[in-house]
C-alpha cells in the first residue's frame, strides 16, 4: 500500500469516527414521508412554487419561485412562446401500490402553462437492488424525446431506451422501445438524440476482456437500421456529457484518468471510425473548478459557441464556504467569453457547491438553456432563471436522482 | 427499551412498519439490518457528504426505502449491499437537494443550531485528502470510499455499485491519480 493510500484510509477513518453511537440521531417516524431537515423546510416552498408557478398567458413564459420572506425577484422580460420550446418532458420514477411497485412516468408539459398535455407509463426495469434512475434527452425538433432507463445489478447493466413521439399539439404521445442493443458489460454515461431524431449518440465505457483493461468511446446508433458506429480508444480516460453539434458532429467531455487535461472535444461523424482522440478535436472548455471536475457544457447547434457554467468557490483551509457562478457563452474556437448569461452566488459549507450549477439542455435552437443552478431549475431568460411552469411537482422540492427533464 | 423489547431508537421506525399491513417480515428484516449496520451506514454517508446531519438524513431515507421496497428485493441476503448502494445513491441526490437548501441558508442556520461548528467541517480543515476526495467525480469518489474506508474488496465493490471489476479498478486508479495530483499541487 502506498503512502497516499495509507493517508487516505486514515483520514477517512478519522472523519467517519465523528459519528459515534451515542451521538448520531435515531431514526425518526417515517410516516408521513420525511425528507432531509432542509428539504422538509423547503417542502411548503416547493408546494407553493408548484401552485404559484406563474403560468403566463398564451404568449408568455415567465414565472418565479416564491419563498416566504424572500425578496421577490423582478419578473423577467416577457418572451413569446414561439421562441421557446413548446413542450418539456419530465420523466419521473415513483412507487405505487403501497410501495410495492415502481413505475416510470413521462409527462409532456406545456412550457407556457405547465399543463400536463399527455403522459405515458413506461415499462419499468425491476430495481433488484441496483441503482435505478431514468435519464432523458431531447431531439431538436421539439417533438421527439428519448428516455433511458438503466438498471445496474451486481453482474451487469441493463439499459432500455424509449422514444417518445409527440403529436403536433403535444396531447398524444407514442412510446416505442428502441431496438438498441447495449452489451451488459457496457456502462452508458449519457445519450443524446440527433437534431432530426434519427440517431443516438452514447458516451460509453466497457470491459475489453482483459484484466485491468477498460475501453471507452462514442457509439452512434442509427435508429432506423440499428447500425452502430463506434469511435473507441484505449487511452486512459473516458468521454462524458455527449451532445450534438449540428447534424454531423458530437461534442463530449474527455476526462483522462489523471484528472489533468480534462476538456471538451468535437468528433466529426463524417470521418471513418478511428481512435476517438485522434478523430476528435479539442474545443474551448470550461475551467475545472476542482480536481477532475469540469462543469457540464453544451455546444450550440451551429458549433460556434459553448454554453457552460463557471463556478468559483470561496475556500478556507480546503473547506468551501460559498461560491459564485456564471453561466456563460464561450467562443468554441478561441474560448473567448462572448456573453454572461446569468450570475448567482450561494453560501454554504459543502464541497458539492462547486458542482451545483449546470446547463441541462439547450432546446432545439440552442438559444434557451435549461439550467439547474444553486437551487433554481428553469429556463434562462434575459439573465434570470424562469421556473418551469408545472415544476417542481408537489412531490418534490427540486429535480432529484429519480427525475429527468428536457426540452 | 419499549414494550416489544426493541431499542428505543427503533421504535419510531418499527411502529411505522407495524402500520403497514402484511409487512411484518419487512419490519423484522429492516430492524435487524438497522441494529447491525446503522452506524456503519451513517459513517459511509458521512465520508461521502462531509457532514453528520446530512449523513443521518441520507441513512434515514435509505431505511425508509428499504422498508417500502423490501417486497421487491429479490435477494434479501444482499440487503446490506443494497443498503450501501442506497446510501451512495442518496448521497448523489443530496448533491441536488443541498443546492436548494443553500438558497435559504440564513433561516436554516438559525433553525439548525448553526452556532455550533460542524465537527465534520472542522475535521475537513485537517483532512485535506478527505476534502479533495469529495470533489472527485462521483464514481471515483464512491469506489475510493468503498475501498479505503469500507475496506471492501473489488468483488464487493462490484456487487455494491453494479459495475464491472474493470471499471472498479479504472475508477480507483483514476481517483488515486487525481488525489496524488492534489497533493502534488499543494506541496
Amino acid at each position: 500500500m502506498t503512502a497516499l493510500e495509507d493517508r487516505l484510509r486514515n483520514e477517512l477513518s478519522e472523519l467517519a469516527a465523528l459519528a459515534q453511537p451515542e451521538s448520531i440521531r435515531p431514526l425518526r417516524d417515517s410516516a408521513p414521508r420525511r425528507r432531509s431537515v432542509r428539504a422538509r423546510f423547503l417542502a411548503p416552498v416547493a408546494a407553493m412554487a408548484a401552485v404559484a408557478a406563474v403560468a403566463i398567458a398564451s404568449a408568455v413564459i415567465a414565472s418565479k419561485l416564491p419563498h416566504p420572506g424572500a425578496p421577490v425577484p423582478s419578473a423577467p422580460e416577457m418572451v413569446h412562446t414561439n421562441t421557446v420550446p413548446r413542450f418539456y418532458v419530465l420523466a419521473e420514477q415513483s412507487f405505487v401500490d403501497g410501495g410495492r411497485t415502481m413505475v416510470t412516468k413521462a409527462a409532456v408539459h406545456s412550457s407556457a402553462t405547465g399543463d400536463t398535455l399527455s403522459q405515458a407509463t413506461l415499462p419499468t426495469l425491476l430495481s433488484n437492488g441496483g441503482y435505478y434512475s431514468p435519464s432523458i434527452t431531447a431531439a431538436a425538433n421539439d417533438r421527439t424525446f428519448v428516455v433511458m432507463e438503466t438498471n445496474l445489478t451486481s453482474s451487469n447493466s441493463i439499459v432500455w431506451l424509449f422514444r417518445l413521439q409527440l403529436s403536433a399539439s403535444g396531447r398524444s404521445i407514442k412510446v416505442t422501445r428502441l431496438p438498441v442493443h447495449v452489451p451488459s458489460t457496457m456502462a452508458i454515461d449519457n445519450v443524446a438524440l440527433s437534431p432530426d431524431g434519427s440517431r443516438l449518440a452514447m458516451t460509453t465505457q466497457w470491459d475489453c476482456g482483459q484484466s485491468r483493461c477498460q475501453d471507452a468511446g462514442i457509439r452512434v446508433v442509427n435508429l432506423a437500421t440499428g447500425a452502430v458506429t463506434t469511435w473507441s480508444t484505449h487511452a486512459n480516460g473516458a468521454p462524458f456529457n455527449g451532445s450534438w453539434v449540428g447534424a454531423n458532429a458530437v461534442a463530449f467531455e474527455w476526462q483522462p484518468n489523471t484528472g489533468r487535461g480534462t476538456g471538451y472535444r468535437v468528433l466529426p461523424l463524417s470521418k471513418a471510425p478511428a481512435d476517438l482522440l485522434t478523430a476528435s478535436q479539442p474545443i474551448a472548455s470550461p475551467r475545472a473548478v476542482s480536481t477532475g471536475y469540469v462543469p457540464a457544457a453544451l455546444v450550440t447547434p451551429d458549433g460556434k459557441n459553448v454554453i457552460t457554467s463557471e463556478v468559483v468557490p470561496f475556500t478556507h483551509l480546503f473547506v468551501v464556504h460559498g461560491a459564485t457562478a456564471r453561466i456563460v457563452e464561450l467562443n468554441a474556437r478561441t474560448g473567448r467569453l462572448e456573453r454572461v448569461l446569468y450570475t448567482a452566488s450561494a453560501n454554504g459549507q459543502s464541497d458539492m457547491l462547486v458542482q451545483s450549477c449546470n446547463v441541462l439542455s439547450l432546446g432545439p435552437d440552442g438559444q434557451h438553456p435549461l439550467v439547474d443552478c444553486f437551487s433554481k431549475l428553469g429556463a434562462l431568460v434575459n439573465g434570470q432563471i424562469v421556473s418551469m411552469p408545472g415544476f417542481p411537482s408537489a412531490s418534490s422540492s427540486g429535480i432529484s436522482g429519480q427525475q429527468a427533464i428536457a426540452w | 427499551m419499549d414494550r416489544s423489547g426493541e431499542p428505543d431508537d427503533l421504535a419510531p421506525l418499527t411502529s411505522a412498519l407495524r402500520r403497514g399491513e402484511g409487512r411484518a417480515d419487512a419490519g423484522v428484516s429492516v430492524a435487524e439490518l438497522f441494529r447491525a449496520h446503522h452506524l456503519e451506514l451513517v459513517r459511509l454517508a458521512l465520508v461521502m457528504v462531509g457532514d453528520v446531519a446530512t449523513a443521518e438524513d441520507v441513512v434515514q431515507d435509505c431505511f425508509e426505502r428499504l422498508h417500502r421496497r423490501w417486497n421487491v428485493i429479490r435477494e434479501p441476503g444482499r440487503a446490506l449491499a443494497y443498503a450501501r448502494s442506497s446510501v451512495l445513491n442518496g448521497c448523489r441526490s443530496v448533491h441536488r437537494r443541498s443546492a436548494i437548501s443553500r438558497r435559504y441558508g440564513p433561516k436554516l442556520a438559525q433553525a439548525a443550531d448553526a452556532s455550533v461548528p460542524d465537527a465534520a467541517s472542522a475535521m475537513a480543515d485537517r483532512g485535506q485528502l478527505a476534502a479533495a476526495l469529495r470533489q472527485l467525480p462521483r464514481r471515483q469518489r464512491e469506489v475510493l470510499v468503498l475501498r479505503y474506508y469500507a475496506d471492501l474488496s473489488v468483488a464487493e465493490i462490484v456487487e455494491t455499485l453494479g459495475i464491472s471489476a474493470g471499471s472498479v479498478r479504472a475508477y480507483m486508479s483514476r481517483g488515486l491519480a487525481a488525489l496524488a495530483a492534489v497533493i502534488g499541487e499543494e506541496k
